[in-house]
Parts: structure tokens; sequence; C-alpha cells
């Protein structure tokens, strides 16, 4: 590590303890030990589903941004995590007995998407940047109307169908889908590091693909497993929290203006400002207004001005 | 001389309407847009009146042969027309957009939208005189009265927490029928300071108000579901075993004839004693 970058990464602990110690203090049950044991149990399990689904996010954001060097990619204009949304709540509509298959059907429901994504974008044996994108807005567009479709045919309330669409962290856990949580963090953990592990060829294809080739980075494979890895992460994440817009697309820039462009740095980065982030704008949504606001109302005011100046000075 | 011609019949429309009296009419067709006016259509015995009504227009078992409007929440104006309605019974704010229309187009109405029991007795006297069955709907009114007079007032009150979904946690909050329903049966609804009418609710703030009842009424839950949720297991409802589920909603949220026979369950849960 460079000693020049050692401020950076300062700053971005102290976001990520800071956030954290916040989300544990603050809450509708009152100030940090004046509550019941219980009430602290709730917060932590907040607490960690915050950590994984922010880190989760914005690890995504940064490889897909660099493997399609495209600076406006995220789990959202690919299409993953709307497909994950449509797949949760199939599940959930269908499965009379309890939410508890929600994570798998949403796992499908991304695997499923990115398949449909692929194959699309798909044209004369190659996948191209720009194809993928365009099929995965589209297909974004299409299950985000197949969400609401599903929840008023299975007649389940507005509210729900809003929450999934726009994320929340107020998911209530029983003791199976903790322990289902339990699983899918420790997979997170370890896509992530998988996503890690190919930051090198990330760099080479962030500045092209034909240039990647030369240089002996095999592209279809390395575009093959970030695709796959991204949305099985997305699709438990998802699963849990709802879609939740803007972290995958903001915190990955963030980083870079803090870092440079190297994914060795910008992966684990964005794993850390994207959990800070997110319990932030949690600790907002949950406290300015009683019994909470869907997250990405908070995540979209914030992240909307910066996606508009990205678009403004980098393209 | 048209515009007089039409506000004369947007008057006489008026003038009907707070009479309340068209019903001298025998053959009125009527269009019902709301599942409560529905049923209360059939308690005073006006059922063959019932020309169209909606998808969730469920009660009584002959309500459902009745053809089919489109659902509460999007009736088909075209197919409204069609029926060439007499009155067209709905509510607000559900179907604001339908009833600018309808007025446009001259087409009598009547807004349901009662606010507490009180009322709902007032609409079904106001309904039964509309519809020519003015005696039916007053011993109607009388035999809901008595029954709400027999429930016991009980100065025991539990806390008690509505969950109306479960992802994310939704409740009834103090503006509520159902809030009504709960104080009148003897409980407290531990949300009732809400502003909003069916707010989503922090699971941590339910900790904190430690309920004593829990009453699901949403079908996919179970009470063996809630008392598996992480870190419920100390609510007192849980520990007492008072969480109720797989009630028949409609008995709650529908501001209708069986409102009466809501609360009686109400109290059942929350005074088993009784």
């Amino acid at each position: 590590m460079r000693r020049r970058l050692l401020p950076g990464w300062a700053g971005l602990v102290l976001l990520f303890v800071f956030a954290a110690a916040l989300s544990l203090a603050l809450g509708p049950g009152g100030l940090a030990g004046t509550n019941s044991s219980a009430v602290m149990n709730l917060r932590l399990l907040r607490l960690a589903l915050g950590i994984v689904a922010g880190g989760v996010l914005a690890v995504v954001g940064a490889s897909l941004q660099g493997l399609l060097q495209n600076p406006l990619a995220d789990p959202f204009t690919l299409g993953v995590a709307s497909g994950a949304a449509l797949g949760a709540s199939l599940t959930v509509v269908l499965g009379r007995v309890s939410g508890a298959f929600a994570p798998v059907g949403g796992f499908a429901g991304a695997l499923v998407t990115m398949l449909l994504v692929y194959a699309l974008a798909r044209v004369r044996g190659r996948v191209t940047v720009t194809a993928l994108v365009l099929v995965g807005v589209i297909m974004s567009f299409l299950f985000s109307s197949l969400v609401m479709l599903v929840m008023i045919l299975g007649r389940r309330t507005l509210g729900e169908a809003v929450y999934m669409m726009m994320g929340h962290l107020g998911t209530v856990f029983t003791g199976t889908t903790a322990w289902l949580f339990g699983a899918a963090a420790l997979l997170a953990v370890i896509g992530c590091g998988w996503l890690f592990s190919l930051s090198r060829s990330l760099d080479i294809m962030s500045s092209g693909e034909e240039a990647a080739e030369t240089l002996g980075v095999d592209t279809q494979r390395v575009t093959r497993t970030v695709f796959v890895l991204s949305s099985a992460l997305v699709g438990m994440t998802v699963s849990f929290t709802g879609a939740i817009s803007f972290i995958g697309l903001v915190v990955p820039h963030l980083v870079r203006m803090l870092f440079g462009p190297a994914h060795r740095r910008v992966i684990p980065g964005s794993f850390l400002a994207g959990a800070g982030i997110l319990l932030l704008s949690d600790v907002l949504a949950r406290n300015i207004v009683p019994g909470g606001l869907p997250l990405s109302i908070v995540t979209a005011l914030v992240g909307v001005p910066f996606f508009i100046y990205l678009l403004r000075s980098r393209l | 001389m048209r515009l007089t011609r039409f506000v004369l019949t947007i008057a006489a429309v008026m003038v009907a309407g707070c009479q309340k009296q068209p019903a001298a009419n025998p053959g009125l067709r009527v269009v019902s847009l709301v599942p409560s006016v529905t049923e209360i259509i059939y308690a005073v015995g006006a059922g063959k009146a019932l020309v169209g009504n909606t998808n969730q227009c469920d009660f009584p078992e002959a309500a459902k042969c009745v053809y089919k409007v489109g659902d509460f929440m999007s009736p088909d104006l075209e197919r409204i027309v069609a029926l060439r309605p007499g009155l067209v019974l709905l509510t607000l704010p559900v179907h604001r957009q339908l009833l600018d229309k309808l007025t446009e187009m001259r087409i009598a109405v009547y807004v349901s939208r009662p606010a507490d029991i009180k009322a709902v007795f007032h609409e079904i006297d106001t309904l039964s005189r509309l519809l020519g069955r003015k005696a039916s709907g007053e011993s109607l009114v009388a035999d809901l009265q008595r029954r709400l007079d027999s429930v016991p007032v009980s100065s025991d009150t539990p806390r008690v927490y509505v969950e109306i979904s479960g992802t994310p946690l939704m409740t009834a909050g103090g503006g509520t029928f159902i809030n009504e329903l709960l104080s009148r049966a003897g409980g407290r609804n531990v949300f009732a300071s809400s502003v909003q009418e069916y707010p989503v609710v922090d699971p941590e703030a339910v900790l904190e108000a430690d309920p004593e009842v829990i009453l699901l009424l949403h079908p996919d839950m179970s009470a063996s579901d809630v008392a598996g949720r992480v870190g419920w297991g100390n609510i007192s409802a849980v520990r007492q075993r008072r969480v109720y589920d797989r009630m028949d909603e409609d008995l709650l949220f529908r501001p209708g004839p069986r409102i009466v026979d809501g609360v009686v369950l109400l109290a059942s849960f929350l005074h088993p004693g009784h």
C-alpha cells in the first residue's frame, strides 16, 4: 500500500465504523443501552444486512463498470436486480407457507435474468458491451412491471410491491431465514473475494476488449464469471432487502476518485464505502419518518445529482 | 340554452341526491363499486336492483353472480355506462376520477365513506331509503345496534398490535376503521398515534410497544411463524400465546352490515373469558 493512499483508507474505515456505530445506537426503540437485548439483536441483524447489501451492491457495481467500460453500469442497468425482485416476489406469492424460500427465488430470478440477457445480447457468437447494457435496461423495465403484476394478481398489498422494488432493511427474520441469511452472507463474502481475485483481468479489460485479448486475457470467460458471480450476489441480496438503487453506481466512482482505477483497490474500497453509505442511508430512512421510508428514496436523493454530474463531466 | 339545460339537469341530479329519493322508481338499476355497500344492498333486501358490481364483491353468495364491471380499485367506466345505471355507488379516494366522469355524464352517484360504526348505521339507513327498503333498513339497524350494545364494555384493555402485512411490517393507525372496532371490542391499538392510515412499522417499534395481543390480518403467515421471529420471543403476546391468525378479515375491513360480527370476533380474542 502506497503511503499517499493511507488517508483515503483511513477515511473509508472511519466512515464505515461511524455508520455502523450510528446504526446500532439509533432506532425507534430509543438510544442504545436504554433498551432490551432483543432490540439490540434486531439492530445487529439489521447492521449485518446493511453491510452485506451495501458491500455487495458496490462491489458488483465496480466490477461491472470495469468489465463493461461503462461508467453508468450497475446491477440495475443489467436487469439483474429487477429479475431477482421478480423471482423473490413469485416465491412469496406462490409459496403459501412462509417467506423462507424468497432468497432461493431471488437467486433463481437473478440467474435466469443473467442467462436471458446474456443470450439475447449474443449476436453472431459475441457479446458486445452495448448490446448487454441495452438488453439489460429493457429487461429491467419488463421485470419491474412483472413484479407489480405478480403482486396485484397475488392480492398482496401495494406497500409490499413498493418495498420490494425500492428496498429496505426492515426484514423480519425467523430462525430459518436468519440461518439462510447467515449462509448468504458467507457466500457474499466469498463472492466478493472472488471478484477481487479477478482485479488484474478487470484492469486490463477496462482498457478495451481487443487490447485485453492481445494481452492474453480470456475476455469471454472473465465476462461470464463476473456475470454469474454478480447475479448470484445481487440475487441473494435483493431477496432480503428488495432492490436498492444507486449504491452500485455511485460508490465505485467515489472510490476511484480516492484511489484511481486499479480494481485491487477499488473493489475492497467499494465494499467498505458501500456498506457505510447504505448504513447511513438506512439511519436516515428509519429515523426521519416514523415507520421508515423505502431506502431507494434516500439513496436516489443523493445518487441522482451525482449521476447527473457523472453524465455531464465524464461522457 | 344548452348550458341552461345542462345546469338544470345537474341541479335535478343534485336535488335528487340531497333528498335521496330516486327509489320511488321500482325499476332502479344500481351499480355498486364497493364490497361493503354491496353487502348493505343485500342485507336490506334490495339485491334485485343490483345490475353490476366488482370482482371483490363476494358476499353474500348471490353477489358473486352479478355482472362484474372490473376490480374495486379499477372499475371499467365503459362497462358501468353500458349497464345504463340509475345510481352508481362508489367510495373516495379510490373512485375520484370515476366520480368526476359520472357526474359529467349526469349519472346519479352516491359516495360511501363511513368514518365509524355510527356512520355505517346511518349509511344503511340512507341506502335503504334510496332503494325503497326503508322498513328493512330500520329493523336491520335496530338489530345491529342491539347486538353491538350486548358486547360488554371492559375496563381492562390489552395492548394490541394489528399486522396487515408481514413484508414489510404494516399496521393500522388511529384513523382507521379497525382501530375503532378494536377500542369498541375492548382493546388498545399500540400504533393508534400514527398519523398514517396504514403505516409501515419498524420491527423494533413492535418490540418496544410489547403488545399483549397480536392479530394477523394477512393470510400468508401463521401464529407459529410470528412466534419464530428473531427477537419476538419476549413479546407478551407471544409468551402468553395470544397471537391470532386466519380470521375472516372482511369482517374487520368492510364497513358494512357484518361490522358488528367483527366487533364480536375481536372481543372474543381480547376477552376470551366473557
